[in-house]
């Protein structure tokens, strides 16, 4: 028999009551996407990327859509923790799921300062670290590009809260796995992959990059297969728990994540094709394992490593 | 705001050869909540289809909440809007609206003086119909003068409709075949507005009439709105995608707009 237990899934610390999330910069604060369907039949919420000050982000245009894909470059726009700790955590708390908070620094010390800060607050599930930032201090190089910048990053979040440290890897990398690993060693509880591949665009009119900020990430359908190939030597690397996204629109896309070693899957560009996508995804696996009535998600995780 | 699957009652093409197309739809729901400058986002491809990915924003040209009826017009410019002139009557389509902050209530003012530019007209029709809200340009005692600029002729649209209102309209064309030979902007200077005549003005077409549009109308000191676009991902203000900047710095067009009171927006 399938009940909503057979949609439950543990992402290390983090019990989420089906796999299904929103991925951080896609779902605001939630406000907007609460007017359309009710946020507590969501596995979990991933909140806007949050930095310790307000920023106002990328001049634009902000955003190109590409064959299945999108291109933006929204860079981080958002309120600061203080007035993201004011004005939304209360709201986000009582919505029924679980809250995963996305934090991004331009120092080593600044994402300590926001783990810190954010260890005091009740009602939060993980922190999702986003390593995807450049380091001011060292010239701009992303964190995340490097094992040694990236784990320092780990460690210090890990040092400043006693919150599950979830690490969200980039693409935009020669080797995924000695990251991954190097993140892993640093004290990271979860992954999650992949945020989005950089790119760009050129408007042959007008013969300059379509976006105000140049480059932009690249989601949505046409990144999947790059994500799931960096789920599967991921989850054949690590023992921890990953959250998979990366393109994912309906539930079938979520499955083959499930399969390649996702413990759970986060939406993102999906929702702007269909608001209700996150919910479909649910029904959808619910309808699968209803074929099989003794299999759970769990049972699916990584189902597609185990030789015939 | 919601989700409404929508029926095609009806999908004109107009003129001769200027890729606009109107279009009837039963959307009951969105029609009883829409308001003038508000905006549709249209999901314009097939159901497994991920070309193109993104829903269209289009604006709610005319409302009906008794008849349950939205109309959009729109002009042919790629892969969406080509998807969309080929639906059929009895088609169904999914839209996701009524978005965005339309504009405000123009009660208190007398002469309003409206610019239109290409597929920006659908977005101010409201203002002089609102049908079953506030009423009629007559009742209200105001007056409407409507200066619409298209490239050609076969462009400029309802013109019948807007007189049909009681509004005054003035065409502007580009290659001169109709009204003004030039922009809207230069028939408003043509016609030598003087201060005072107009207390308000309401905006709506491409980013460089609104800037001249703009600039024009703060120099007679004559208050107004201005209604903008921008490319959209989610259309709901969840995203941060579709800002543009304005004196209190980047502000998303989708739910803090379209329309912007003038003097806001920053058109460098
Ligand atoms: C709030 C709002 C209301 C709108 N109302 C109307 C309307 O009532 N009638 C109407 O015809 N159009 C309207 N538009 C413009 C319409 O959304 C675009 O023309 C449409 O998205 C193009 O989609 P496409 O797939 O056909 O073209 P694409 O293949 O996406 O693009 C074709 C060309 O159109 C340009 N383009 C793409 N998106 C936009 C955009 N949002 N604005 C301007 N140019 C764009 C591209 O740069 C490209 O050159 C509105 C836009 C906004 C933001
Ligand atoms: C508009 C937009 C904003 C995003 N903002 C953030 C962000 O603030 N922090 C972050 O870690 N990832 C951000 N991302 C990346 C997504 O969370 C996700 O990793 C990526 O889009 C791949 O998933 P998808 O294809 O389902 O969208 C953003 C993506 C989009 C499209
Ligand atoms: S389109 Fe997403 S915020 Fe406006």
């Amino acid at each position: 028999m399938t009940t909503a237990s057979s949609l439950e899934t543990r992402v290390g610390r983090v019990t989420l009551k089906n796999p299904v999330l929103v991925a951080s910069g896609t779902f605001g604060f939630a406000r907007e996407y609460e007017r359309l369907f009710p946020i507590s039949a969501l596995g979990g919420v991933m909140v806007t990327g949050i930095t310790l000050e307000p920023r106002a982000g990328n001049p634009p245009p902000r955003l190109m859509e590409t064959p299945a894909g999108l291109l933006n470059s929204i860079g981080l726009e958002n309120p600061g923790v203080h007035k993201f700790i004011e004005e939304e955590l209360p709201r986000l708390r009582d919505l029924g799921t679980e809250i995963i908070v996305n934090i991004s620094g331009f120092s080593l010390d600044e994402y300590g300062r926001l783990a810190e800060i954010l260890d005091k607050e009740t009602g939060l599930a993980a922190l999702e670290v986003n390593i995807s930032c450049p380091n001011v201090k060292k010239g701009g190089m992303t964190f995340g590009v490097h094992p040694e910048s990236a784990a320092a990053v780990t460690r210090m979040v890990r040092q400043s809260t006693s919150l599950p440290v979830w690490v969200k890897l980039s693409p935009n990398v020669t080797d995924i796995v000695e990251i991954a690993q190097a993140v892993v060693d640093a004290g990271a509880d979860a992954l999650t992959l992949i945020n989005t591949l950089s790119g760009m665009a050129i408007d042959p009119e007008k013969r300059r990059p379509v976006l105000g900020n140049v480059f932009g990430g690249l989601s949505g359908p046409a990144v999947k297969p790059v994500a799931l190939r960096m789920i599967w030597q991921v989850y054949q690397a690590v023992t921890v728990p990953l959250v998979g996204m990366g393109g994912i629109i309906n539930y079938r896309d979520a499955l083959e994540f499930i399969m390649a070693g996702a413990t759970a899957v986060a939406i993102g560009t999906g929702l702007f094709l269909d608001p209700f996508s996150p919910l479909k995804v649910i029904e959808g696996l619910q309808g699968f394992l209803a074929k099989n009535p003794e299999e759970t998600i769990r049972d699916l995780i990584g189902a597609a490593h185990c030789s015939p | 705001m919601q989700v409404e699957t929508a029926g095609v009652i009806s999908l004109s093409p107009l003129g001769e050869a200027t890729g606009l197309y109107h279009l009837v739809l039963t959307a009951p729901q969105i029609a009883k909540e829409s308001g003038p400058g508000q905006f549709v986002m249209v999901r314009c491809a097939d159901e497994q289809s991920l070309d193109p990915l993104l829903l269209r924003p289009l604006n709610i040209f005319r409302y009906h909440p008794a008849a349950g009826r939205i109309e959009i017009i729109f002009r042919v410019v790629g892969r969406g809007t080509d998807w969309l002139a080929r639906r059929r009557p009895g088609d169904s389509l999914s839209l996701l609206g009524p978005l965005g902050r339309g504009f405000s209530s123009l009660e208190k003012y007398h002469r309003i003086l409206l610019f239109a530019g290409g597929t920006g007209m659908p977005a101010l029709f409201g203002l002089v119909e609102q049908e079953g809200k506030v009423g009629s340009s007559t009742e209200h005692n105001q007056e409407f003068v409507l200066l619409y600029g298209a490239r050609t002729k076969e462009e400029l649209v309802f013109l019948d409709l807007w007189q049909a209102a009681g509004v005054k309209v003035l065409t502007a064309t580009d290659d001169g075949s109709a009204g003004f030979h030039g922009t809207v902007t230069g028939a408003a200077e043509a016609m030598r507005i003087s201060p005072g005549e107009f207390d308000f003005y309401c905006a709506c077409g491409p980013r460089p009439m609104l800037q001249a549009v703009q600039e024009l109308m703060a120099k007679y000191g004559i208050p107004g709105e201005l209604c903008l676009e921008e490319a959209m991902a989610c259309g709901i203000g969840a995203c941060m995608g579709c800002v543009c900047e304005t004196v209190h710095g980047y502000r998303r067009v989708c739910t803090d707009g379209p329309v912007f009171p003038a003097g806001e927006v920053k058109f460098s």
